[in-house]
């Protein structure tokens, strides 16, 4: 079978959010030649959205045609994993929800003694963040300065506020919680080129419109300077022994009989997500490096990270009309910045509309059948009182043992093995764990009393033994003994190897990871960026 | 588009311009190119003992029709949408026609039994009654979706009031859940509805 060659400067490996950041930016400022190397294919294109849309809200069906690879998938946990492998990842259907980390998620160890610092602080970030949130398109309403400190406004004013949230705004704020409208990468104005949100409030899993960001539009405007390799799996990555520069790559046409193909460039970069980037490290193991490539301290896989959640139903006095905007919700970094703590717990706050307990029935209390009218007004009654739906992330400290490993009895199409996905709490973290959420639970009975209104269910995590926004597995930090990459997310093992975005995590805050890891990309480009010529005219 | 796949479609046009125009309507169709049918009398007596009377019996056949065009468009052992978090993949369900027109049956000879009539000659009370006895103890709370449905009366019901003319009556507002519209007017309270249920 005929082995295809591949050739460029810079080969990014994976096509979802933080590869999308990295080849603009590095298409844009540098006179690189880029391609990025995607396993799956295109997914279903713009103008397929709006029927693709009605069909998974009348029957379910998967608006996203074609967004994994067969037998390519992680095993282990029943949590945490998503197995799209298409142009734009798995940000082809997030929720578009971007909140930034707060300061004290880099700072763990020096501010509370629990995990570990990382090599970089949020004023490290912030440029990144706010230059992601620019070429995402992020709307956002600025927080109390104290709350939510950053460098430069939002680039889009905020979604507004619903009546139902405005309501819920108020009755929080009597509560003594201050919380403002979530940062979302949805357009509240149109922006770049694309529609201002029409609240379809399908964001997940799909937006019609294209108000919501989705890293196909990055690709699509790239297609003249990126190469785009798409049904292509990168199997091995190949260093030499000597330099341990990486040479090239291998792999293979998902279709066409799984044709070889080889990639040769100066630099790769690794943005494949959490999963897949050190399950290629691991799998590249050779006679040089017995334990996987960036292995040298053993950390490649480990200290995978995350967050819990615990969440609740508040029935209010206050009529509210659930449909007007479910997906947007309040947010509050309020206990993000706790200040000192006697006991470790950081958590952020969401508040959203909802219908818990109000959906139509058949049968009343007593057991009665209600057809008819019976139904109808039984199902109004039920409406007169409002509901709002609470959830907070909390920080877990990740476990070294919280562990991504080669699974030889789970194998794909060409005989790799895959991944199996272990999430582990640090001791600490288990130790606080049921004090955690029982504190939780008390704020929102305190919310509900602050309202004249009752907690009507109240849950932990269902992802009991996985965690929520995931990331790490190729941790960075300045010591390559403790860590995988350093603080530009390039390995300390292979100079021309580098990994972006949410492997990089050291831990994962109590908020979406997704701008953080568009974040770190950019970062992570703007260090390689330095190895090329400035373009004369940046984008 | 298979010929009665079409036919259909042309009655649900003719259906909703007698809506328009306040008119009587034929019986509701409920057949496909596939041969997914459910018999259109039974099923019509069916929506008028469990929908609400107040949609008026055009309303009931508008939301009778629509049911059948649902059906008629499913397709069975689709990819599911992978829920964020979850690795495994799931398909919709198999043809859920064969048993809800079972149980429509079902229906008629329970009636049979013990009224000695057809369920579409009951009165509406005595229809409720054989309805309630097939439902046995189906959960009280509708699903969310038809294809949750254990029965083919609670099918209806759930596709009835998944729709967002359906909530915005048990709201008595209009919500226009899953409508696509300007994100400015979701600052304002929703408008009530127009005397008489609709917007």
């Amino acid at each position: 079978m005929t082995r295809r060659i591949v050739e460029s400067d810079v080969c990014i490996i994976g096509s979802g959010i933080t590869a999308a950041m990295a080849a603009a930016k590095l298409a844009q400022e540098t006179n690189a030649s880029v391609i990025v190397v995607e396993a799956g294919g295109a997914t279903t294109e713009p103008r397929m959205r709006t029927r693709a849309r009605a069909r998974w809200m009348e029957y379910g069906e998967s608006p996203w045609a074609n967004d994994h690879v067969a037998a390519q998938n992680a095993h282990g946990t029943p949590f945490g994993f998503s197995p799209s492998m298409t142009v734009g990842g798995l940000a082809m259907h997030w929720g578009a929800v971007t909140p930034r980390y707060s300061p004290e998620d880099f700072r763990l160890r020096s501010l509370y003694g629990v995990g570990t610092d990382w090599p970089i602080s949020y004023e490290d970030l912030d440029p990144f963040y706010q230059e992601a949130e620019e070429r995402i398109g992020v709307a956002g309403a600025q927080g109390p300065p104290a709350m939510d400190p950053r460098g430069k406004p939002f680039p889009m004013p905020p979604l507004p506020l619903s009546h139902n949230l405005e309501l819920l705004r108020q009755w929080t704020e009597r509560a003594g919680v201050t919380m403002w409208s979530q940062p979302s990468a949805k357009n509240s104005v149109p922006y770049q080129g694309r529609a201002a949100c029409q609240r379809c409030d399908t964001c997940y899993p799909i937006c019609p419109t294209g108000a919501k960001y989705a890293p196909d539009v990055t690709f699509d405007a790239l297609k003249d300077r990126v190469g785009l390799v798409t049904h292509t799996l990168v199997r091995r990555l190949h260093a030499d022994p000597r330099t341990g520069r990486i040479t090239h790559a291998s792999a293979n046409n998902t279709r066409e009989g799984g044709a070889p193909v080889e990639i040769r460039a100066r630099h790769f970069v690794l943005a494949a997500g959490f999963t897949w980037s050190p399950h290629l490290l691991l799998l590249s193991a050779d006679a040089a490096h017995p334990q996987g490539l960036a292995n040298r301290s053993g950390l490649v896989g480990k200290y995978l990270c995350g967050h819990r959640n615990v969440a609740a139903q508040v029935r209010l006095p206050v009529q509210l009309f659930p449909g007007m905007n479910t997906q947007h919700s309040l947010v509050t970094k309020q206990f993000m910045r706790p200040g000192k703590l006697d006991r470790y717990l950081r958590h952020d706050l969401r508040v959203w509309e909802s219908s818990f307990g109000q959906d139509p029935r058949w049968r009343d209390e007593s057991g009665a059948p209600l057809f008819g009218d019976a139904l109808l007004a039984d199902w109004r009654r039920r409406t007169r009182q409002g509901v709002a739906r609470l959830r907070a992330y909390y920080d877990v400290i990740p476990a070294r043992e919280s562990e991504l490993t080669l699974d030889p009895a789970v194998t794909n199409g060409f005989g790799d093995p895959m991944p199996r996905l272990t999430f582990r709490d640090a001791p600490e973290s288990v130790a606080l764990r049921s004090w955690s959420e029982e504190s939780l639970r008390d704020l929102f009975r305190r919310l509900a009393r602050a309202g004249d209104g009752t907690v009507i269910s109240s849950e932990s995590a269902a992802a009991d033994i996985g965690q929520e926004h995931p990331g790490g597995g190729c941790r960075m930090g300045d010591d390559p003994a403790t860590s995988v990459v350093d603080r530009d997310g390039r390995a300390h093992d292979h100079e021309n190897l580098f990994i972006a975005g949410a492997p990089t995590h050291v831990s994962a805050s109590c908020c979406n990871g997704t701008l953080t890891f568009a974040a770190l990309g950019l970062m992570t480009a703007a260090r390689l960026g330095r190895e090329y010529r400035a373009r004369r005219t940046p984008r | 588009m298979a010929p009665d796949r079409r036919a259909f479609l042309a009655q649900t046009a003719v259906g909703a311009a007698f809506v328009a125009g306040g008119g009587a309507l034929p019986a509701p169709a409920a057949s496909n190119g596939q041969g997914r049918e459910l018999d259109p009398r039974l099923l019509a007596a069916l929506a008028d003992a469990v929908l609400p009377e107040s949609l008026g019996a055009t309303g009931r056949r508008v939301a009778t029709m629509g049911f059948a065009d649902w059906l008629a468009r499913y397709t069975p052992v689709v990819e599911e949408m992978h829920g964020y978090g979850y690795a495994e993949i799931t398909y919709t369900p198999s043809d859920p026609a064969p048993g809800w027109n079972a149980q429509l049956q079902g229906l008629d000879l329970l009636a049979s039994h013990s009224h000695g009539r057809p369920f579409a000659e009951l009165d509406i009370p005595t229809r409720r009654e054989v309805v309630t006895a097939a439902l046995d103890r189906a959960p009280a709370r509708l699903p969310a979706s038809p294809l949750g449905a254990t029965h083919v009366a609670l099918a209806l019901l759930a596709h009835w009031a998944s729709s967002s003319e359906a909530v915005d009556l048990a709201y008595e507002a209009q919500i226009g859940r899953g409508n696509c519209r300007v994100l400015a007017e979701t600052t304002r309270r929703p408008l009530p509805l127009a005397p008489g249920g609709t917007r």
